[in-house]
């Protein structure tokens, strides 16, 4: 059987052969229904890619995609998503687990890295503070999965605007970036060196965080075989 | 929306799984089966969310699979809980068939004389 990946990279070949209106008109009904992420994806590249072959299909027979399809895309869009099944309760936990492995692992191998570049100018901090790092952990998953959520959200709402305000994306994206940031500093600074501490060179960091990732990606592997 | 699209809306089930009873089908290959039996007013589109449906009651199953000229298809087949609610929607539609074509003929008297 075809995997839901095979599905999406035969997906984004396909739709080059569209003509451009029928692309346009295509890819923001695509754009719109991949940001419901509670909706099983499997479910949602299958009727994406029969969509797609209807289209070519249609196309060639001389149809335009509004022909098909309708002339209101996300009204019809809705209709199509309110029949879609959820993903699995299983397969949703199981992507928060690989996300926050992830993260823990992107920000180990970070930790490990800037650490191995100071050791060698000079003597580096290496010890873990435990309130100190889970304070830090805590803000980074928090930040990621809010920052995940508003960016789902606003590239659904933005799905069917004629002209995609890229500029508004690029401001709220700096002001959150640099929000993020000072709430990183101050985190840093205020809860510099709390609770019990122990010794984690740079070394260990970054082969932690590797493993990390390894698991993150085996867990990944493991969720697509199920869904 | 049309009368005609207003009145097909609780029928278009029945329809669908009458001419996936028949043969297994893909998408485009069901709508072109529903324009030829002169239902061609019926978006296209609109088969999706009904197939969709129609799985989720597990009255149809759907295989996805590639074809020998290319293009990469969603055959679907009819369940046997997909047979049973098909022959209950049959007999439904004959039981309001018939009144409702008799009714609106106006070849009902009213009983007041």
């Amino acid at each position: 059987m075809v995997t839901t990946k095979e599905l999406i990279k035969e997906n984004n070949e396909k739709r080059e052969q569209l003509t451009e209106e029928n692309e346009q008109y295509y890819t923001n009904i695509l754009v719109y229904i991949r940001s419901k992420f509670l909706l099983s994806e499997r479910a949602t590249e299958e009727l994406l890619m029969e969509m797609l072959e209807h289209l070519l299909e249609g196309q060639q027979d001389g149809k335009s995609a509004e022909e098909i399809f309708g002339g209101d895309p996300r009204a019809y869009a809705d209709e199509v998503i309110g029949q879609m099944p959820k993903e699995k309760k299983k397969n949703q936990l199981l992507f928060g687990i690989q996300l926050i492995f992830s993260v823990l692992g992107w920000m180990v191998i970070a930790r490990g890295a800037i650490l191995g570049v100071l050791s060698f100018i000079k003597p580096a901090d290496e010890h873990i503070y435990l309130a100190s790092t889970a304070a830090m952990v805590v803000a980074v998953l928090m930040m990621t999965a809010v920052g995940v959520l508003l960016l789902m959200n606003m590239v659904n709402k933005t799905a069917f605007e004629e002209k995609k305000s890229t500029w508004k994306f690029a401001v709220i994206g700096g002001i959150s970036g640099v929000l993020v940031f000072g709430l990183f500093m101050g985190i840093a600074f205020f809860f510099k060196g709390r609770g019990p501490a122990f010794e984690f060179p740079w070394l260990a960091s970054l082969l932690v965080g590797f493993v990390l990732l390894l698991m993150s990606q085996w867990i990944a592997r493991k969720n697509e075989g199920t869904s | 929306m049309s009368v005609r699209s207003e009145l097909l809306k609780g029928i278009l089930d029945g329809c669908v799984l009458a001419i996936i009873e028949k043969e297994t089908v893909y998408g485009y290959e069901l709508s072109t089966k529903l324009k030829k039996v002169g239902l061609d007013d019926v978006s296209e589109g609109t088969i999706y969310p009904v197939l969709l449906r129609l799985q989720k009651n597990s009255w149809i199953s759907g295989e996805m699979r590639a074809s020998e000229s290319g293009p990469r298809r969603k055959y679907y087949t009819l369940t046997t809980d997909g047979k049973e609610a098909l022959e209950l929607i049959r007999s439904e539609w004959e039981k309001l068939a018939e009144p409702v074509i008799t009714l609106l003929k106006g070849e009902v008297d009213h009983g007041d004389n």
